[in-house]
């Protein structure tokens, strides 16, 4: 499988090899409508492609971004989906879910694409409080 | 203590630009270093030297660039989010061959490598969403 083009991160290079530091990046954005989507997951793809250690936390109306059977044809963007299925080449194996926006939503465990782990209320803040730093989209 | 800042937001829709402005004011006026200030998405049209606000309302490209002079904070905008929204210097309307150029003097266009260094070399990275 080829991998997918990144525009942006391969512009300049970075030095930083001496430091890795646990980042998350917490989604919660609808996967079309505004671009902030495909900033997210285009953030995670170069942060994996610098080496860092990092996760993704899917929330609110970002849990859309995780349904599989996107069709984007008729949306100016990338299809999200098919970004997301091309993580595990960057060493991003599970996507973590917060279980309350799921609930909010109707969704259930079984109708997400991905190698997904559900959070409950009472594991969250812990989950977050685990990074050194999170950026949010 | 060492500051970054994600901005995202677009310069004349919403709080977003100007709030990222005050905190990057405070952080600078309580004597902490700023090292960077990464504009990402919609945010990447504050670097636009090319807007002309009206005389009452902000000039973001001016007023982040005063403050990057004083503090020696590096502004970048995001490469892609850059370019595809005409927001180009010298080096990237020259290579794409364009009549002119819109980026402030005041920021650097680059890429997602600098949010990385920044995430990688700084206490806090705060981001500032659209």
């Amino acid at each position: 499988m080829p991998m997918p083009t990144v525009t942006g991160w391969s512009h300049s290079g970075p030095d930083v090899s001496d430091t890795r530091k646990s980042l998350l990046l917490i989604l919660r954005s609808s996967p079309y409508g505004n671009g902030l989507a495909r900033a997210g997951v285009d953030l995670a793809l170069a942060a994996a492609a610098f080496d860092q250690d990092v996760s993704l936390l899917f929330m609110d109306e970002g849990i859309w971004q995780l349904l599989p059977q996107q069709d984007s044809a008729h949306t100016p963007g990338k299809n999200i989906a098919r970004l997301l299925d091309s993580l595990p080449l960057y060493d991003i194996e599970t996507l973590y879910v917060d279980g309350t926006s799921m609930v909010r939503r109707q969704l259930e465990p079984g109708q997400l694409g991905g190698n997904t782990q559900v959070l409950d209320e009472s594991e969250l803040r812990a989950f977050v409080e685990g990074f050194d730093q999170v950026m949010g989209f | 203590m060492k500051f970054a800042l994600l901005v995202l937001g677009s310069p004349y829709a919403g709080q977003s630009a100007e709030s990222a402005w005050q905190y990057a004011r405070a952080v600078v006026e309580q004597g902490h270093e700023l090292y960077r200030v990464f504009f990402y998405h919609e945010a990447v049209s504050q670097g636009n030297a090319l807007s002309v606000p009206h005389q009452d309302e902000v000039n973001h490209a001016g007023r982040w660039a005063q403050l990057a002079s004083e503090s020696g904070t590096e502004l970048v905008l995001c490469v892609a989010s850059a370019l595809k929204r005409g927001i180009l210097d010298d080096r990237e309307a020259q290579r794409h061959e364009k009549d002119s150029s819109s980026a402030h003097p005041g920021f650097i266009i680059s890429g997602l490598g600098q949010l990385i260094d920044a995430h990688a070399h700084c206490d806090r990275l705060v981001t500032f969403g659209p």
